[in-house]
């Protein structure tokens, strides 16, 4: 590859700020790029060269290094890759259900004359039947936290009386759009059905809460239990699942359960599970309890707060 | 491709912005059941809106209209060329009288 001075190639000189190094490469990667110049087999080559210019001037450490001659001006390889105008030009099947609405191929014409008559688009001979696609139709659909972690199967009946069955993919989020083809609008004259865009909404959960794929959860445990150790039940999005407790367990300790968060989208692969242990004690005072504390505690001061004292 | 797939295989592409391209039919990806197919024009086409988000400094209601006028152009340039195959499977004279024509339509 002949390396231009990347200054040339973006037409700016040595002097040009970061902003007008900016502006020139947004000026001309609009002018050069390739699927905006579907007839013009150079225009690749020209914005090839226009993104490696870039890559040197773009970043000030790299420009600084080009221009004390530490690096030449052939940047960082850009591997090859394919551009949309590889699929859509000429018609390629690749990207007719991008270019060519749903259903309007050449064979489809009654008459072959009305697709090379209509060169410039479907823009209806007068009097012409309009065809034209359906909308899309947008629902929002709210389901239960455990159904947006496990999957689940919704029915759901819209506005008109017809039925959607859904599948609520593993591991949905909030906000998630599910697309439904061909259960919107129906189309015009003949136009394809348009698409139901269905918003998810997962409520929350009493116990759990998500980060990812990791699901976290407040464990109470009792004093006892945090002083001795204990095997407990936990549950999980999962089922119900024995967790040990360490002896000597103190409040806001956190415990993983490997692989009992959300399940992964294709299946494999969990989030875990994270319990952020509570130490409650008794509800109503003991009075064994409290005797022991008192002689105890005047026995074994220990000092919880010095940190706290520190950060004032 | 998968979604995660395409996710790693495009730097700057993230989860939130796809999922909106895909709701707003910019990219249609073949969907079956759970899946979701990003074919290698999908691909294609999903670098190139982030080339014009990142490169071209176009914001989304520029990439609105600018890929509705490139779905335009392709579709144009698609009934060009089967009419330009058409037309250069004729006989000479055929092929002559066309030329003929067109030039005079366009003032050539």
């Amino acid at each position: 590859m002949a390396n231009r001075d990347p200054y040339e190639v973006l037409g700016v000189g040595k002097g040009a700020s970061e902003e007008d190094i900016r502006n020139a490469y947004r000026a001309l990667a609009k002018t050069h790029h390739p699927d905006l110049n579907p007839g013009d087999a150079k225009a690749e080559a020209r914005f090839k060269d226009v993104q490696g210019a870039y890559d040197v001037l773009g970043e000030p450490e790299k420009r600084a290094k080009f221009d004390r001659g530490e690096i030449d001006a052939s940047g960082q390889e850009r591997p090859n890759r394919q551009y949309y105008r590889d699929f859509a030009d000429g018609g390629g099947p690749g990207a007719r259900h991008y270019t060519f609405r749903e259903g309007e191929r050449p064979q489809d014409f009654e008459d072959l004359g009305d697709f090379f008559a209509n060169v410039f688009g479907d823009r209806a001979k007068p009097g012409a039947p309009f065809q034209a696609p359906g909308g899309d139709v947008r629902y929002e659909l709210t389901i239960e936290f455990l159904e947006g972690v496990n999957g689940a199967k919704k029915r759901i009946t819209m506005p008109d009386g017809k039925v959607l069955d859904i599948s609520i993919p593993l591991g949905a989020v909030d906000g998630q759009v599910l697309r439904l083809r061909g259960k919107g609008l129906p189309g015009f004259e003949g136009g394809p059905t348009g698409d139901a865009l269905i918003a998810l909404r997962v409520k929350p959960h009493k116990l759990f809460r998500r980060d990812g794929n990791d699901v976290h959860i407040d464990l109470a445990i009792t004093l006892g239990e945090a002083i001795l150790g204990a095997k407990i039940d936990v549950p999980t999005p999962g089922g119900t699942v024995a967790l040990s407790i360490p002896q000597h367990s103190n409040t806001g300790k956190v415990l993983r359960l490997r692989g009992k968060g959300v399940p992964n989208r294709r299946g494999e692969g969990h989030g875990d599970l994270y319990a952020t242990l509570r130490v409650l004690l008794p509800e109503k005072p003991d009075d064994d309890l409290t005797t022991f504390i008192e002689k105890w505690a005047r026995e074994h001061p220990y000092d919880v707060r010095q940190a706290m004292e520190q950060a004032r | 491709m998968t979604e995660d797939e395409i996710l790693a295989a495009i730097l700057d592409l993230h989860q939130r912005d796809l999922e909106s391209w895909c709701a707003r039919g910019w990219v249609r990806p073949a969907l079956d059941g759970e899946t979701t197919e990003y074919r290698a024009v999908d691909v294609a086409r999903v670098h190139l809106i982030c080339e014009m988000r990142r490169d071209l400094a176009v914001n989304d209601e520029g990439i609105a209209v600018a890929l509705d006028l490139i779905d335009q152009l392709y579709n144009t340039r698609a009934r060009l060329h089967a009419l330009g195959e058409a037309i250069l499977g004729q006989p000479e004279d055929v092929r002559n009288e066309i030329e003929l024509l067109v030039r005079r339509t366009m003032g050539g």
